[in-house]
């Protein structure tokens, strides 16, 4: 009896267990039971859910299962589901007369492993319902499947008809391709995708996720949070594909590997036309970018990247910008209408920018160098228009055969550069060519040549300046000195003032030829040079309070005359001298007699 | 003190630099002074010297205000006789002639050069004036004209002359372009050798004897092979010159004359002009005679030359603007308005509010040297492009009927 009251005991208590515990075991065992409610429960618990296996697709409706559909084998077509699914879930909009040809999905779809989803030219134009809330929203996920998307309009629709749908709605479609799945896109325009701001980065829009591969080809990406994003992904190719009208960036490239880009175009992001992040080594080729809010292409922490022939128009947030890039190449771009074209920063930073055309009208620079790189190189290529045209900032920085023109400042060297070397840069026009701020050391320029500039030339309180060979012509002080520097074989011609060394300065010069309107060197109260082989030309070759020293072949002469000018005036004077001697030798020269209607007759 | 004057005198160098006056534009100038010294010093002929004289007036579509006001002034210059030969279709004018105490040739042959031809084989005077039927006399013209002719070794005599009341833009341009060769280009030729290039059809007063002599020549003009139709002053000149006999111009004997107000026609008129010159000028420099008149020589060649030349000024205006070196820019504006203002004297002094159409006189000045270039592309062509009649298949004919010539045919 004891016995049987002590197992009735434990089958009470086992059974009051079990009730306590029932609606976790119901669910838990249904998940485990049912692997598409589970997958539902996954996936976020969309309001409405269409799961894809291959030979079946389940139709979830807040958690339960209400039907299954049997599609035959091999790629699912839409058009099969539009036809057998039922409205509420995938059909046809209705049309008042003929066949309608446009599909509207209004459920989540999930495609399973091993599974296809195909949308062609059977369904030419698809709306995806925009839900208010993120669960009641539609999209089409999947992993190890793939979808082919092929020759679609493919637009995102709210309830109340709003197509393409507002770009705050939470619930806005999205694609996303996850692990080892693959996403193909041909000749397709996809509207309004991505939710808004605080959802997950996967669905901004169009997402090739981790291991994801496919393509983009010949389409068109408009309105979404996020044009493309490409994170983790594998082997992707763009070609000619076009994003327009970002809420925030164009394309994001994160961690994604063997990225193929041919013809990106990128225009009216939100954000950055495109940005590059989390893979190192890559190439990028063939990207034009146009009136981003934000920067044309932005890359940050790279290593190795190499970017060819973009194309940056007037995006606001200024053409390339490169950041903590450690062995980076930009190559042969071009960048116009920007304020700011190509900058340069973050610990470590090592670039090289080779043949840019940069062309600006704002107060930035065209390739800006910040104080925090570890070193850049400039070679070739024409920057024209900004407010300084090179701004170097940092320490190991080479320019070598670059033109500076029409920018307020050709080259500007500040902050913390140093070891800073200019070799044959042209510097053409605008207020100062090239100038050395008193913070910097180890500067060199050599066979720079500065023309035009409507003040200074040369400025530098750069302790140590070193310049060897080149000209600077047509400024009003053609260098001008504020700290010690040693000058050999410098041309200055059409100055004002060839040279002025500041108060208490010490200089060098060997094989200097200044040519210059006014004053040929000036020296200011305790200041002092040698000029050694040297000719100074100019009305008044030296002057100032300061110490010049002539050593060595030094020639210091009043300039050539301006024989031509003086012509010019001898030739007035002339003019002026023999019609004086016409008017005393007709003086008396009286007016014509002739009739009144003739006036003309002084 | 001299601290002042050495500073000023670094100045007044300074600021020649900006003098842009090149290499180029100082051959121009030196070109310029040559023709302007011997200009200055030039003098009309005063004497006492008379002859019978005559007025030969081609008549073709004029004016009929302008015409009478032509004769009128012919007949005031007491002149021994007027000879019109009007065109049998042009009736306007034939009844504006037969007001007057003239005599009236009628002919039905198109062309100026035949008409003229008539008029002096009519005329029975020692001198000839051969007269546009636009012009119109001062009242000592026929007495001013006859005294260079004292001399026998002049054959042909030129006046000055003036736009006659000058209205607009381009007519004022005129005027100063007629003040810029008759107190330049024309004087200096009659002061270095007399031998004036061209004595204007406008008015041009030869030797009878002579014009009879060149009659066959001045008809038969040919160029590569086309007959000529237009540029009948220069080629009477030039056949006196070659002849051996000497022009001169007048300039106290002055005359006014209509000129085009509009720029179509002002350029039809200048390219017709320059065809005329560049035809003239190349046939004399290839000839011997004129070589026996350096001076001629020289202009004609510096005429040749500045068509050319005068482009690179716009050129590096053109170039300074596109580097927008405004600087340059303003200097060269300045030069341009200045200098050229300095070659205009004798108008300015003359009609001195002519300053502030300096500039649009050189803008014009540009586009001549345009048109020149293209009138030596087109060289050939025989049109006298302000009138309907041309040369086709080597022969004068009428390109168009003359208004009225229906009704009263």
């Amino acid at each position: 009896m004891r016995h049987l009251t002590r197992v009735a005991g434990a089958a009470l208590a086992a059974a009051a267990l079990l009730a306590a515990v029932a609606p976790a075991a119901q669910a838990a065992g249904a998940a485990q039971g049912d692997p598409d409610v589970a997958a539902w429960q996954r996936s976020g618990r969309p309001d409405r859910l269409m799961v894809v296996r291959p030979g079946t697709a389940a139709l979830i409706s807040h958690g339960s299962v209400v039907k299954r559909l049997y599609p035959p084998y091999g790629p699912l077509p839409l058009s099969w589901l539009a036809a057998n699914a039922g409205r509420e879930w995938v059909g046809y909009v209705p049309v008042k007369a003929g066949e309608s040809r446009t599909v509207r999905i209004n459920t989540a779809v999930l495609l399973t492993p091993g599974t296809t989803l195909q949308m062609g030219r059977r369904t030419p134009t698809v709306l995806m319902t925009a839900g208010k809330t993120a669960a009641s929203g539609t999209w089409i996920s999947g992993s190890r499947a793939n979808l082919d998307i092929d020759d679609v309009t493919l637009t995102s629709a709210a309830a109340d008809g709003t197509d393409p749908a507002p770009a705050d709605m939470a619930g806005r479609p999205y694609l996303a391709m996850g692990a080892g799945g693959r996403m193909t896109i041909t000749g397709t325009e996809v509207i309004g995708f991505g939710r808004g701001a605080g959802a997950p980065s996967r669905e901004s829009g169009v997402t090739w996720g981790r291991t994801a591969t496919g393509s983009a080809t010949g389409s068109t990406f408009q309105g979404g949070r996020t044009g493309l994003r490409l994170t983790g992904s594998t082997e992707v190719a763009l070609d000619k594909v076009t994003v327009k009208g970002s809420v925030q960036d164009g394309v994001v490239l994160d961690g994604d590997r063997g990225t193929t880009v041919r013809g990106l175009t990128v225009e009216g992001s939100g954000g950055n036309g495109v940005t590059v992040g989390g893979t190192d080594r890559r190439s990028l080729s063939g990207i034009t970018t146009s009136d981003s809010h934000g920067t044309g292409i932005k890359a940050t922490a790279q290593r190795g990247l190499t970017l060819t022939a973009t194309a940056s128009h007037h995006d606001a947030g200024g053409g390339v910008r490169l950041v903590s890039c450690v062995s980076c190449t930009l190559d042969q771009a071009v960048v116009d209408g920007a304020p700011s074209a190509i900058s340069v920063s973050g610990p470590g930073a090592r670039v090289t920018v080779r043949d840019a055309r940069l062309t600006g009208g704002g107060d930035g620079a065209g390739v800006a160098l910040a104080a925090d790189i570890a070193g850049a190189t400039v070679t070739g290529g024409t920057i024209s228009g900004f407010d300084r045209g090179i701004a170097i900032g940092g320490p190991d920085v080479r320019v070598d055969g670059t033109t500076v023109t029409g920018a307020g400042t050709g080259v500007e060297v500040y902050g913390r550069a140093r070891d800073v070397a200019l070799h044959s840069v042209v510097v053409r026009g605008g207020r100062a060519g090239v100038t050395a701020s008193a913070t910097t050391t180890d500067v060199v320029l050599s066979d720079v040549r500065i023309s035009g500039t409507s003040r200074k030339g040369l400025a530098s309180a750069s302790e140590g300046l070193v310049v060897t060979g080149g000209s600077v012509s047509g400024a009003l002080t053609a260098v001008d000195l504020g700290a010690s520097a040693r000058l050999e074989k410098l041309t200055v011609s059409d100055a004002r003032r060839g040279m002025h060394l500041a108060a208490g300065v010490h200089a060098r010069g060997q094989g200097l030829d200044i040519l210059a309107e006014r004053k040929g060197i000036q020296a200011d109260a305790d200041a002092w040079i040698s000029i050694t082989d040297s000719r100074v030309r100019a009305p008044t070759a030296l002057s100032g309070k300061g110490t010049i020293k002539r050593l060595g072949h030094t020639e210091v002469t009043l300039p050539p005359f301006p024989w031509l000018g003086f012509a010019a005036l001898v030739a007035l004077v002339l003019a002026v001298l023999l019609q004086t001697v016409h008017q005393v030798r007709h003086r008396r020269t009286p007016r014509p007699r002739v009739a009144a209607h003739v006036r003309n007759t002084a | 003190m001299s601290g002042l004057f050495d500073t000023t005198l670094l100045d007044f160098r300074y600021y020649l630099v900006y003098l842009p006056l090149g290499v180029l534009g100082l051959v121009r100038w030196t070109c310029w002074l040559v023709r302007r010294a011997p200009a200055a010093l030039y003098r009309s002929v005063t004497n006492d010297h008379s002859l019978p004289i005559g007025i030969v007036v081609p008549v073709y579509q004029e004016d009929p205000e302008i015409f009478a006001h032509a004769i009128e002034s012919w007949l005031a210059n007491e002149v021994d006789e007027v000879v019109l030969v009007i065109d049998v279709t042009d009736k306007a004018c034939q009844e504006i002639a037969a007001r007057y105490p003239v005599t009236v040739v009628i002919t039905d042959v198109p062309g100026k050069r035949d008409a003229l031809r008539k008029g002096w084989e009519a005329c029975s005077t020692d001198l000839v004036a051969l007269v546009d039927s636009d012009t119109i006399w001062a009242d000592d013209v026929a007495q001013e004209v006859c005294k260079p002719f004292a001399d026998p070794r002049i054959g042909g005599v030129g006046t000055r002359q003036n736009v006659y009341n000058p209205k607009g833009f381009l007519q004022r341009v005129n005027d100063m372009f007629l003040d810029y060769r008759y107190f330049d280009e024309n004087a200096a030729q009659t002061v270095m050798g007399r031998a004036v290039s061209c004595l204007s059809g406008r008015t041009a007063v030869y030797r009878r004897e002579l014009l009879l002599e060149i009659s066959d020549d001045f008809m038969a003009e040919t160029f590569w092979g086309v007959p000529c139709m237009s540029g009948d002053d220069k080629r009477l000149t030039t056949l006196i010159l070659e002849r051996g006999h000497l022009t001169y111009m007048q300039r106290s004997a002055r005359v006014w004359s209509t000129f085009p107000g509009t720029l179509r026609i002002f350029l039809k008129q200048r390219l017709r002009w320059a065809r005329n010159t560049w035809r003239s000028d190349l046939r004399a420099l290839s000839h011997r005679w004129v070589w026996r008149h350096p001076f001629l020589a020289f202009t004609m060649i510096d005429k040749g030359v500045s068509s050319f030349t005068l482009l690179f000024s716009p050129f590096f205006m053109t170039w300074a603007i596109i580097r927008q070196d405004w600087f340059f820019v303003a200097c060269l504006a300045g030069w341009w308005w200045v200098s050229r203002s300095m070659k205009i004297l004798p108008h300015l002094v003359r009609k001195p509010s002519s300053f502030f159409l300096v500039p649009g006189f050189v803008l014009i000045s540009f586009m001549m040297a345009v048109v020149k270039l293209c009138a030596l592309a087109t060289i050939r062509k025989q049109r006298w492009l302000t009138r309907q009649v041309s040369v086709e298949n080597g022969v004068v004919v009428r390109t168009a009927q003359p208004a009225g010539a229906e009704v009263a045919a």
